[in-house]
């Protein structure tokens, strides 16, 4: 614990919650980017000095996209799209600290919901998960695919299609059965699969280059002014609200939470699920404070849902989002393996990480909150071009630092064709990630599981736990396809 | 012009999945004939296949882009870039990262139209910073 109480933890806390400020706040750059961008300078940290910068990345960077959709009605990021029109609106009538305010408190509420449960559930998931045998990981596998298919959103088939590209990406290297090179092609660089660092670095940060020289982002938006006054109406006027509308709070931070868990949904599905919630609400659109609503609605969903990505990602080794797939590829390069036995071995790790949540949305978010949004409308003037040039320049060095490879350049090249591809078809990326990560669990306690059981598929179905998860998948399944039928009425 | 919406996406998974399916077949089996290495691999090729056909089948009528010039300006661009990174290992085996680096900046943030003056200062900074962050900071030789 006193590592993470070190002067070069905290630098790296208030670092990461300032690059995630204005990373986030410059419309088009995403904090799955972010952390992207940072994981090759994670790589060479120690995880207790890593894990919280990453996080302060997360949580400041979701909030800053509400910077851009606040000052000139460009959302930052995909989660504050949920909300621009009734943001920009508020800010217009009660002016742009007023909004920024708002945004700011009730992801921080969210933030903290959203960290206690993870605080709860996670040690309670990890202490179920110590009776998993092979057969459970597999049945958990199998659920996590299952619940990405659903979460995505768009066309369920491309989603599927998404999945079954990561998995087969995993499949590259040397097998986990009986040691027989895959998809190598007789290159010796690819005998120990696909890195999935750099493979994150193409999928995420090459690709946005690619994009954007293939469709400069054209920023139309409508600036209002910033206002001199500040403190009073970004720190005290949203409380008002926020308390006002208490239950509404607590009911999307807890449904933030539930989509976080979904593995592959993430911060983005949150905010628009609680912001569409809260506008199908029957609440009247001449109300005046409507648009504080849907506001407080998807902005406190969104953090919850960052914090509640780490429960399967702590507990399972399933990733909630991009980010916590991230993290976790770079905790099974540095030897740590999510899971139970996590919760033993490294319980200084798991307690900086509870920390970092509770500080990230206490004192960072209103904190580098205010000094974005009076350094909001510089921001968002910073010119794309000359950023995605430089993010070019690191994706690069990113991909190259890892190993020391050049092969890997290639690797993170073809990646982000792969995934300028994928975007330009309208398939999901994240889908990719969950079946990078997945692939491998879901096919290694399939063979130790069958081999085992000398190929007796029934062995899947007979113990409780197993069973169990088996009847989650088939749930998901019926409300997913519930779901998508309803969304086509 | 229009062409069927997602037709090139689905043929390419189509085939890509085709391929897939044929490279597991010539994994080999566990003993006693049960399946081996080959396995996923074959499972996901067919899958792929088969829902690359779906697509194929199930895509709609949609407008395309034009061929303006700003669209041929694009698509050359796009392509420069992806062959300037493609060149960096190649080059790199003479010359070290760190000097073929801000060239690249360079030449992509002239891809982006950027200006001379902008463009060579954005990579001197971003250069400048990657060495002080890997090279001095974290001991990476570049």
């Amino acid at each position: 614990m006193n590592d993470f109480f070190s002067w070069q933890a905290l630098l790296a806390l208030l670092l990461g919650g300032f690059y995630g400020s204005v990373f986030g706040a410059i419309p088009g750059l995403t904090a799955t980017l972010a952390v992207a961008l940072f994981i090759p300078v994670a790589f060479f940290l120690d995880p207790i000095i890593a894990l919280p910068a990453i996080i302060a990345i997360s949580s400041v960077a979701i909030f800053a996209g509400d910077v851009g959709s606040t000052v000139a009605k460009i959302p930052g990021t995909p989660a504050s799209a949920a909300y621009l029109e009734e943001l920009f609106g508020l800010s217009r009538k009660k002016g742009p600290f007023y909004g920024l305010g708002l945004c700011a408190m009730s992801s921080a509420t969210g933030g903290i919901i959203g960290t206690l449960l993870l605080i709860f559930l996670a040690t309670t998931m990890a202490d179920i998960a110590r009776n998993f045998s092979s057969f459970e990981y597999f049945w958990v596998a199998v659920l996590g695919l299952t619940a990405g298919v659903f979460a995505s959103g768009g066309s369920t088939i491309k989603a599927v299609i998404s999945l079954l590209l990561g998995i087969f990406f995993s499949t590259v290297g040397i097998d986990p059965t009986l040691g027989y090179p895959r998809f190598d092609f007789g290159s010796p660089d690819l005998l120990g699969g696909l890195n999935y660092i750099v493979a994150m670095i193409g999928l995420f940060g090459f690709s946005e280059v690619l994009e954007h020289l293939f469709r400069p982002l054209t920023m139309k938006g409508e600036e209002i002014e910033l206002d001199k006054s500040s403190r009073s109406l970004f720190f005290i006027a949203p409380w008002i609200q926020i308390f006002k509308r208490k239950w509404m709070v607590l009911r999307s931070a807890l449904l933030g939470v539930l989509v976080g868990f979904l593995p592959g949904a993430g911060a983005d599905i949150g905010s628009w699920v609680s912001s569409s919630v809260e506008k199908m609400s029957g609440e009247n659109n001449d109300n005046p404070e409507f648009d504080d609503h849907v506001v407080i609605a998807g902005t406190s969903s969104n953090n919850a849902a960052v914090a509640s990505a780490w429960i399967p990602a702590l507990a399972l080794g399933l990733p909630g989002d991009t980010v916590t797939a991230i993290v976790l590829g770079v905790f099974l390069m540095k030897g740590i393996t999510p899971g139970p036995l996590l919760f033993e071995q490294q319980p200084e790790l798991i307690w900086s990480l509870y920390i970092t949540f509770i500080i990230a949305n206490l004192i960072l978010l209103p904190f580098f909150g205010f000094l974005t949004a009076k350094l909001a409308a510089k921001l968002i003037k910073i010119p794309m071009p000359m950023l995605l040039s430089a993010i070019g320049g690191i994706c690069i060095v990113g991909a190259y630092v890892i190993n020391h490879s050049t092969f890997d350049i290639w690797i993170m090249v073809a990646m982000g064709v792969i995934a300028f591809g994928l975007k330009r078809g309208g398939f999901p990326l994240s889908q990719v990630v969950l079946g990078m990560v997945l692939g491998p669990i879901l096919e290694q306690n399939f063979m130790v599981s069958a081999i085992k059981s000398r190929w007796d598929m029934m062995s899947f179905f007979e113990r409780p736990l197993a069973l169990g998860l088996m009847a989650g998948t088939l749930l998901i399944i019926g409300v997913g396809i519930w779901m998508k039928k309803r969304s086509l009425k | 012009m229009t062409v069927r919406k997602n037709h090139i996406g689905g043929l390419v998974v189509g085939a890509l999945g085709l391929s897939i399916y044929l490279m597991s077949r010539t994994f080999p089996q566990l003993p006693e004939g049960y399946p081996g290495p080959g396995l996923f691999p074959s499972i996901i090729g067919i899958l792929m296949a088969l829902l690359g056909i779906v697509i194929v089948f199930s895509s709609e009528k949609e407008e395309t882009d034009t061929d303006d010039d700003a669209l041929v300006s694009r698509r050359l661009s796009l392509v420069l870039a992806i062959v300037l990174s493609l060149l960096i290992p190649i080059i790199n085996r003479w010359i070290p990262l760190l000097f073929i680096l801000p060239v690249f900046i360079f030449l992509i943030a002239l891809l982006f139209k950027v200006s001379l003056k902008w463009a060579l200062l954005i990579s001197t900074i971003t250069t400048t910073l990657i060495y002080l962050i890997f090279s001095l900071m974290l001991g990476v030789s570049l």
